[in-house]
């Protein structure tokens, strides 16, 4: 509601510009946004997971099972629930409502990535350390039904993705990739309709590739690399119409880069980090990005700077660019017929109130969505 | 004195009834039987107003002795004490996760509240008078307060900034605004002037859309803060408010008329609030000297 009312320049920017927030609760690997972008998910190297809400940048819930450290979150569509793995083998089904593992799954092998099918709570795919990837259906709680994915040539399978938002409700079948690179391949992003991927390889170049409609063929389109700096990316995130593309830098640099994708032109540097970046997630709602920190684990928050209009303070002044000469208009100091005024007074309010029926979208052109809210608890004490 | 009320709440489940009173203390009753269920103390000076968190299992209570309380309804318990008012809170509200509160004060500031670290996030401060009354939106973006000022402001609670400013200049009103509030859907503002009116904004054209005004040319509020909300059970879409001759008015929202009349209180006496629970099935009404009374809409409108 409030976007409406704030700066449209601001509202309708792209991506973030300037850091805004770090969060620190413990070492943090990595970070998740929600669909509806109002909490963020935070896995640590402990184990633990710890949601934070974003408005008030306070956890709302801690969840506690895992031993080792979180390789990765993923989020169900409703909010309600929350997909993580870990290095202790293991991939937990979270119910946000109670903070309880609801399912889980015990691998023969670490686990790099899990995803859950957007449309099938139960059903997520898994890449797994030196096997081929997984999908799994835990529907049945006693028997989850785990089915292998060949790849032609096994390495490693890095990463998966299941494609399709909400609107492909009925496909549920996942995508994966997997291609044989000449070099060693680390690291997949498909943007959430399933169009486009990239894929980040060990010859520190991004490959960003055209998926086709039967998600058998993909076509080239853009290479990003840094010629002269020889950058290796750590971690690429799709802004939500894959428009804009964000990664994180491996050494010294400690930037984000933004890319614009049809074009493949370097748009924005995100700074103000003091230390290398590995995990990126893009708050498409929010406008805002999260990276985590190599040393510290520290989560910092890249967002878009509202500046304040001081003529919302006082209505009656206006503000302008420039000074311009003032021109009397016709009537400026006229009386004014009271009768007349109260007439124009009393048509103006014969115009139709509806008081019910709320936007359907935001001034960044998002539905407005309703996600599941976790429950605030007070007896919990800080923590 | 010691009986003067000077609010009543529901809480969302439709369990309880919270009142609040210049005696110090606030009264949970329950909401069928009316039964008196504790009355809470804690609070050295009259309380102003309570409000009840989204899940109802807390509630939050603010008092001239400068601090709000935040109580534990099922054992009445004291959770939180928010401090850092200079002068009598005078207006509370939740946001709809129940993880800030937003609380207005005669000491001329908006406060935003992380309820869970009991800390205050952020002070608002454009208001030159005391602040009689603040609302958010069901989203929970946008604040709008209400002050003696004269003046209606909306901030962004993400940011604190003032986003609009609204004033009547046609009508010439620089009365104290004594309430304000949201509709289901937040597009417009509902506000009450000690002029007597009550007028209804678009706020982004900044200009009033509608005007309520009492029968016989009488003032709603010339005095006392009343409370008043939109009513928009079934088909009916409506305004009401309490007047200081103890009648709780409804006026429909589009023609402007009035459509029924209540009597809230047998005397001639303000009525402070008017709760609507589920958009209005049941209205709660309180009168400055303690009367209570829960009416069903199925029965009156």
């Amino acid at each position: 509601m409030n976007l409406a009312l704030l700066d449209p320049f601001a509202v309708a920017s792209d991506f973030p510009e300037t850091l805004t927030e770090t969060l620190s609760y413990g070492y943090s690997t990595v970070v998740k946004f929600n669909r509806k972008g109002d909490y963020l998910a935070s896995g640590l190297v402990d184990g633990t997971i710890v949601i934070v809400d974003k408005e008030t940048n306070n956890t709302i819930l801690i969840l506690r099972d895992h031993v080792r450290a979180i390789t990765s979150l993923s989020w169900s569509p409703c909010g309600r629930y929350l997909l993580s793995s870990s290095k202790d083998w293991k991939v937990n089904l979270w119910d946000l409502k109670t903070g309880r593992v609801i399912r889980f799954v015990v691998f023969d092998s670490p686990i790099w990535n899990c995803m859950m099918v957007p449309s099938h709570l139960y059903q997520f795919c898994a890449a797994l350390v030196d096997d081929d990837p997984v999908f799994v259906d835990m529907e049945d709680e006693k028997n989850a039904k785990i089915i292998r994915l060949r790849t032609e040539s096994i390495v490693d399978s890095a990463q998966v993705s299941t494609g399709g938002e909400s609107d492909e409700r009925e496909s549920s079948v996942p995508t994966y990739k997997k291609r044989n690179l000449k070099k060693h391949m680390t690291l997949t992003c498909v943007h959430r309709h399933g169009e486009r991927m990239v894929v980040n390889s060990g010859d520190k170049t991004l490959r960003q590739y055209k998926i086709g409609l039967d998600f058998c063929e993909f076509e080239m389109e853009q290479k990003y690399q840094d010629v002269v700096n020889k950058i290796q990316y750590n971690s690429v995130k799709f802004s939500h119409d894959s428009d804009y593309m964000c990664a994180s830098t491996l050494g010294s640099t400690h930037d984000i880069y933004i890319w614009e994708t049809k074009m493949g032109s370097l748009v924005k540097i995100l700074e103000g980090s003091k230390e290398e970046l590995i995990e990126v997630d893009w708050n498409y709602r929010c406008c805002c990005i999260a990276a985590t920190g190599m040393d510290s684990g520290m989560i910092y928050l890249w967002s878009v700077v509202m500046p304040q209009k001081w003529s919302n303070l006082a209505p009656d002044f206006e503000e302008i660019e420039e000074n311009i000469d003032y021109e009397e208009k016709e009537d400026e100091f006229d009386l004014i017929d009271s009768d007349r005024d109260s007439d124009r007074i009393d048509a103006e309010e014969q115009s139709d109130v509806d008081v019910i029926t709320r936007e359907e979208k935001d001034a960044r052109g998002f539905p407005f969505i309703d996600s599941f809210v976790i429950e605030t608890r007070l007896e919990d004490g800080h923590e | 004195m010691k009986l003067l009320v000077s609010t009543v709440k529901v809480s969302p489940d439709g369990k309880w009834l919270a009142t609040a009173s210049a005696d110090k203390t606030i009264k949970l009753w329950t909401l069928h039987q009316g039964k008196l269920v504790r009355s809470m103390k804690g609070h050295t000076e009259g309380i102003s107003d309570v409000v009840f968190s989204p899940n109802s299992k807390y509630l939050a209570s603010c008092s001239d002795d400068l601090t709000i309380r935040i109580w534990d309804v099922v054992n009445g318990t004291t959770l939180k004490i928010l401090k850092n008012h200079t002068y009598h809170v005078n207006s509370l509200k939740f946001n709809y996760k129940g993880t800030i509160l937003i609380s207005g004060s005669s000491d001329e500031n908006i406060r935003i509240w992380d309820v869970k670290r009991g800390k205050c996030l952020k002070t608002l401060s454009a208001h030159s008078d005391a602040i009689s009354c603040v609302d958010i939106s069901f989203d929970g973006s946008i604040v709008v307060s209400g002050s003696y000022d004269g003046l209606v402001r909306l901030f962004d609670l993400d940011t604190g900034q003032c986003l609009k400013t609204l004033i009547d200049e046609e009508r010439g009103s620089s009365f104290p605004v004594s309430h304000v509030s949201f509709p289901p859907n937040a597009k417009y503002v509902l506000s009450s002037s000690l002029d007597g009116h009550l007028r209804l904004w678009d706020y982004m054209k900044n200009r009033v859309v509608k005007m309520y005004k009492n029968s016989d040319g009488e003032s709603i509020a010339e005095k006392y803060c009343l409370g008043a909300d939109f009513v928009t059970y079934g088909e009916h879409r409506l305004v009401c408010s309490g007047d200081e001759q103890g009648r709780i008015v409804f006026w429909d929202i589009q023609s402007k008329e009035i459509k029924m009349v209540l009597k809230g209180s047998d005397i001639i006496d303000p009525i402070m609030q008017v709760d609507v629970f589920k958009h209005g099935e049941l209205i709660v009404s309180v009168s400055l000297h303690g009367e209570l009374k829960v009416w069903q809409a199925t029965d009156v409108l």
